[in-house]
């Protein structure tokens, strides 16, 4: 042994034997118990330490020892960034804020009444190249890699299909999954997630209750919920005379973005005692009044009416006034009238088909979301390469086949009819009924290609009509898989029909469940153009 | 090298290779010269520059001072 090993093994002994030399383990948080202290396993067994800083179940943290064969721990990763739930102005329902943010020093139950749940209770992970805009998202969804150089987004959340909220400052990406209900607050309520793993999304209702928790590898951030009913929705002034208007308040209902205005509405406002001169004027450029204004002799209640033009309006609930001045006789009064109108995405007609498989198993997922006007939109072409074709629908009516040619960039529909944007499209019973483009742009929308890059999936469903979308394999298609909601009739325009039918349970737009996946049979191997036609 | 410093060397090493190899930890405080992109940290000590620490509960900052501990061969900032 040389002087060298010999002075480390009397450096190494002296060590051992002083306190301050303590052996420091990572571990993972398999228990919070409610005295501040956790159970930490470590090679198998459990070490209760002190929290340093919070933790849950699940965490990975350092297990340091202290005296007395006492333990301390602490998270060995940072906290999420902080995420928001912003409530937009105006909003009319009893909600408020919603805040989601991260502390570090604990979880604090909410104190308020409203908690939260998941609408349907599950999220869903999409795999998107990139992303900086979930505006279609109608319930929250995972992604993948959304942000890797630090970008911003903006995720709106319809509540109870009433209002959107908007989730900002994601630099570190979350996903929530649906582990169901977490009951408040005697549940710990996490946020796991990790570098880049972004985005969380899902429907939140107001019903019932809670925010989720979810795992994403091994790294957690707290999601902590506070500040609830915090933005009051602004309260009608007071005015003796607001029963001067009938109705009293105007709701335009729901419209979709993009879509056609909705219809005009009137309202009576009593101008008495005669004669009288009024004047209205409204609180948004986006509501017309007409007459705005008139002098009355014979008519104690002129009608006027409005319309709402959304053009320019985001999503989500507007909530304006109209306030009515009437100077009579008897002096002058103002009569104060609400009105609402609440845009919504268009994704509402987004038929989302996930999970779909290649021969190789690799999942694809395809989002179908309907333009605004001009038939469907493609995002990311460059999934495909110029010679791909993916030939979509049967024109139930006419017969036709419609073609786009997915080359590189924008994809134009190759015919001179296309699909039509109609109001009966916007529905959640959509089909593709009317084929109509006058100018039509289309960029295809692949989240992801297969593992081999020999099959590239799509799919244009109704699952209450007769259409078809055709898909043009790059290869040879040896079987595919999807979860759509239809009995499923695979056709090849090369030769031989596919042999039967697939009957797959049914489920609606947004709600495809991996468990419902179901193979189709193969056509033996045809590189050629293959229908899939789908049977109601 | 004086000889003073040749020990001290020596115990530094031997005291890397214990937190390696049996789990010890060696609380050094240090000096955050950088988060790098994949979260962890870049930590200067007496005993020398580590990279990839775990930043520990709290988002670091650069020049931040940490306590830096070794477990089970990681490198935490506390």
């Amino acid at each position: 042994m040389t002087v060298r090993e010999s002075l480390r093994d009397l450096i190494r002994e002296e060590l051992r034997s002083q306190s301050s030399v303590q052996g420091a383990r990572i571990g993972i948080v398999s228990l919070v118990n409610s005295d501040g202290s956790a159970v930490v396993m470590v090679d198998g067994k459990g070490v209760t330490a002190d929290l340093l800083y919070p933790v849950v179940k699940g965490q990975q943290v350092v297990l340091v020892p202290g005296d007395a064969g006492k333990f301390s721990c602490a998270p060995t990763l940072p906290n999420a960034s902080e995420v928001v739930l912003e409530q937009p102005p105006f909003f009319a329902e009893a909600v408020g804020l919603l805040r989601f943010f991260v502390d570090e020093s604990g979880l604090i139950a909410p104190t308020d009444t409203p908690t939260w749940r998941f609408q349907d209770q599950k999220s869903r992970k999409v795999y998107r190249q990139t992303l900086v805009d979930l505006a279609d998202a109608t319930f929250l969804e995972g992604g993948f890699n959304l942000s890797p150089n630090g970008q911003k987004f903006s995720v709106f959340v319809t509540i109870s299909g009433q209002s959107k909220y908007v989730i900002r400052s994601y630099d570190l990406g979350t996903k929530l999954t649906d582990n169901g209900v977490i009951d408040l607050p005697n549940e710990i309520y996490v946020l796991k997630a990790t570098l880049l793993e972004s985005i969380v999304v899902s429907g939140i209702s107001l019903s019932t209750n809670k925010p989720q928790d979810s795992f994403v590898d091994d790294k957690l951030y707290f999601l902590q919920q506070t500040d609830f009913n915090t933005a009051t929705p602004p309260v009608p002034p007071v005015d003796d005379h607001d029963p001067l208007w009938s109705p009293t308040k105007l709701d335009f209902g729901s419209v979709f973005e993009g879509g056609p205005n909705p219809p005009d509405q009137t309202a009576n406002l009593q101008v008495t005692p005669l004669p009288s001169d009024w004047s209205i004027v409204t609180g948004a450029s986006w509501l017309t009044a007409t007459p705005s204004s008139g002098h009355e002799t014979f008519v104690i209640n002129p009608l006027i009416t409005f319309s709402v033009d959304i053009t320019g309006l985001s999503r989500g609930s507007h909530t304006t006034h109209v306030i009515a001045t009437i100077v009579t006789g008897s002096g002058t009064f103002t009569a104060t009238m609400w009105v609402s109108v609440t845009v919504r995405s268009s994704a509402q007609t987004v038929f989302r088909f996930y999970n779909l498989r290649d021969a190789a198993g690799e999942l694809v997922s395809v989002e179908v979301p309907f333009g605004s006007g001009t038939g469907f939109r493609w995002i990311n072409p460059k999934i495909l390469d110029a010679k791909n074709k993916i030939i979509v629908v049967k024109n139930t009516a006419t017969g036709n086949m419609e073609v786009i040619d997915m080359v590189a960039g924008t994809t134009p529909l190759l015919t001179v009819t296309g699909l039509l944007n109609t109001a009966q499209n916007r529905t959640k019973d959509f089909f593709i009924q009317s084929f109509t483009v006058v100018s039509p742009s289309v960029t295809t929308r692949f989240i992801r290609r297969d593992k081999s890059g020999n099959h590239v999936v799509l799919t244009l469903v109704s699952p209450t009509q007769n259409s078809v979308a055709i898909l043009l394999f790059n290869g040879t298609p040896v079987g595919y898989m999807m979860d759509s909601g239809v009995t499923v009739k695979v056709l090849t325009l090369s030769g031989t029909d596919l042999t039967g039918t697939t009957a797959v349970p049914d489920v609606s737009p947004g709600e495809a469940d991996p468990t419902k996946v179901r193979e189709l049979p193969s056509d033996g191997g045809s590189p050629f153009v293959t229908t899939f036609g789908f049977v109601t | 090298m004086s000889l003073r410093d040749t020990i001290k060397q020596l115990v530094r090493e031997t005291m890397n290779e214990m937190a390696a190899t049996e789990a010890r930890a060696f609380n050094e405080q240090g000096i955050v010269k950088s988060t790098d992109s994949d979260g962890t940290l870049t930590v200067q000590t007496a005993s020398g520059t580590y990279s990839g620490v775990l930043p520990g509960p709290k988002t670091r900052t650069q020049n931040e001072q940490v306590i830096v501990i070794t477990a089970d061969g990681k490198k935490v900032a506390l």
